[in-house]
């Protein structure tokens, strides 16, 4: 979600974005919270000086309960020093100093490596490593800052992440529930519904008065046990002559349920079948 | 050439294999841990801020007024006047952001100064330092 309005650093890493995604917050996969693949995290240089070790695996950090494998980090470049195979610097985010360490193997890479000066504000995206007790970060892309807002957005972001991955567990639930399904119902039009047959399915939501009320009725003709008995379904006179309504209404009703996916045409463009418990 | 200019102690030499590597043995061949620093962090503040900070290492952003020879005078994210020492010249209206230690009296003895242009969101800088110095105070300091 964040990934279009950075400059492209996120998107080259698995997931894209900071939070991790709603798949791997499943409540079933109880581990999946500390080791499922995450995107960069944004941290400031303190929290990651109170990062620890992970129990089951020593090369692991964690913050905030989330391995912190892969970091953003955005301060002032100090004490930077060139050699053949990597560029090393300090890193200062005003919260602290890390010590960071970049590869030149490419041209490309020393390229990227020689605009960067004392000085300057750069984001770096990198991996947290820890070598005897010494926390340093390896760096994949070192980019200058070239908007200052970045500044700002950079520790938001280290805040807002941190407020997610800090939150009471299960308070994200309900949200990803309800996006995960479908439609996404209005809770008092799926009870209506449940006084019939139990379905899954919501009413067409803003749709108001009598046309609401044919939609429903031609979604309880198609899915009577008897209609769903048959293999090809309904044809549309016969749902005229079960609900005694103008034939151009009940294809209004019809056409709406195939696109939202409540029933779909069988044999030809006149019999219809629910796609519920079909 | 080394050995030719220090007719050295071993302590020397780790201290020059430190200074042009950038590494931190110690003497004693012990590779010296946790070298980061969050000792002196510089504090997002703006001038109200400031205050509560005299002594102390901040960083705050200024928008430029005038220029008096070695003091910069700007206003702050909340629309303060903040006096700046030790500031090289900048564009007048432009964005820097100053790190340095606070004076007391709203002025700030600059260590680092960077132009931040013309184009920054003030009143967002400003959330975020009420935001660092209030509820989320521990991600920062």
């Amino acid at each position: 979600m964040y990934s279009s309005q950075q400059d492209g650093g996120a998107a080259l890493f698995s997931g894209g974005g900071f939070m991790p995604s709603q798949a791997t917050q499943t409540p079933e996969s109880g581990f999946s919270k500390s080791r499922g693949v995450q995107g960069v995290i944004p941290l400031t240089v303190k929290q990651i000086s109170e990062a620890y070790h992970s129990n089951d695996d020593k090369s692991n950090f964690v913050v905030d309960g989330v391995e912190a494998s892969n970091v953003r980090l955005l301060g002032l470049v100090m004490n930077k020093a060139e050699r053949v195979t990597d560029v090393t610097f300090t890193l200062d985010d005003g919260t602290g100093r890390i010590d960071v360490n970049r590869w030149v193997n490419e041209t490309s890479d020393t390229n990227e490596m020689a605009i960067i000066q004392n000085g300057m504000y750069v984001i770096v995206n990198g991996s947290l490593k820890g070598f005897q007790g010494k926390k340093h970060v390896v760096a994949f892309s070192v980019r200058p800052v070239v908007d200052f807002n970045h500044i700002t957005l950079h520790f938001i972001e280290c805040i807002h992440v941190h407020l997610d991955n800090t939150r009471p567990k299960g308070a994200g639930l309900p949200q990803a529930q309800t996006s995960s399904m479908v439609q996404t119902p209005i809770r008092s039009d799926v009870k209506e519904y449940h006084s019939s047959l139990p379905n899954q399915f919501s009413s067409p939501t803003g749709a108001k008065g009598s046309e609401t009320d044919i939609y429903k009725l031609v979604l309880d003709v198609f899915q009577e046990p008897a209609s769903l008995a048959r293999d090809h379904g309904l044809h549309v006179d016969e749902v005229v002559q079960k609900l005694g309504i103008p034939i151009n209404k009940i294809r209004d009703a019809i056409e709406y349920h195939v696109d939202v996916g409540h029933i779909y045409s069988t044999i030809d463009d006149n019999h219809f079948k629910s796609a519920c418990n079909g | 050439m080394f050995y030719a200019e220090n007719n050295s102690e071993s302590d020397d030499f780790v201290k020059f294999i430190n200074e042009k590597c950038g590494t931190s043995w110690g003497g004693e061949g012990d590779l010296i841990s946790e070298k980061m620093d969050t000792s002196s962090p510089a504090v997002f503040a703006n001038a109200e801020l400031i205050k509560m900070y005299t002594g102390r290492r901040v960083r705050a952003v200024v928008q430029v007024i005038r220029n008096e020879g070695g003091v910069l005078v700007g206003k702050s994210t909340d629309g303060q006047q903040l006096t700046v020492k030790g500031s090289p010249a900048f564009p007048l209206s432009h964005f820097v952001e100053v790190i340095g230690i606070a004076d007391g009296n709203q002025s700030i003895r600059a260590e680092i100064s960077t132009d931040l242009g013309e184009n920054f969101d003030a009143v967002a800088y400003d959330g975020l330092c009420q935001l660092a110095n209030g509820k989320h105070r521990k991600l920062f300091l």
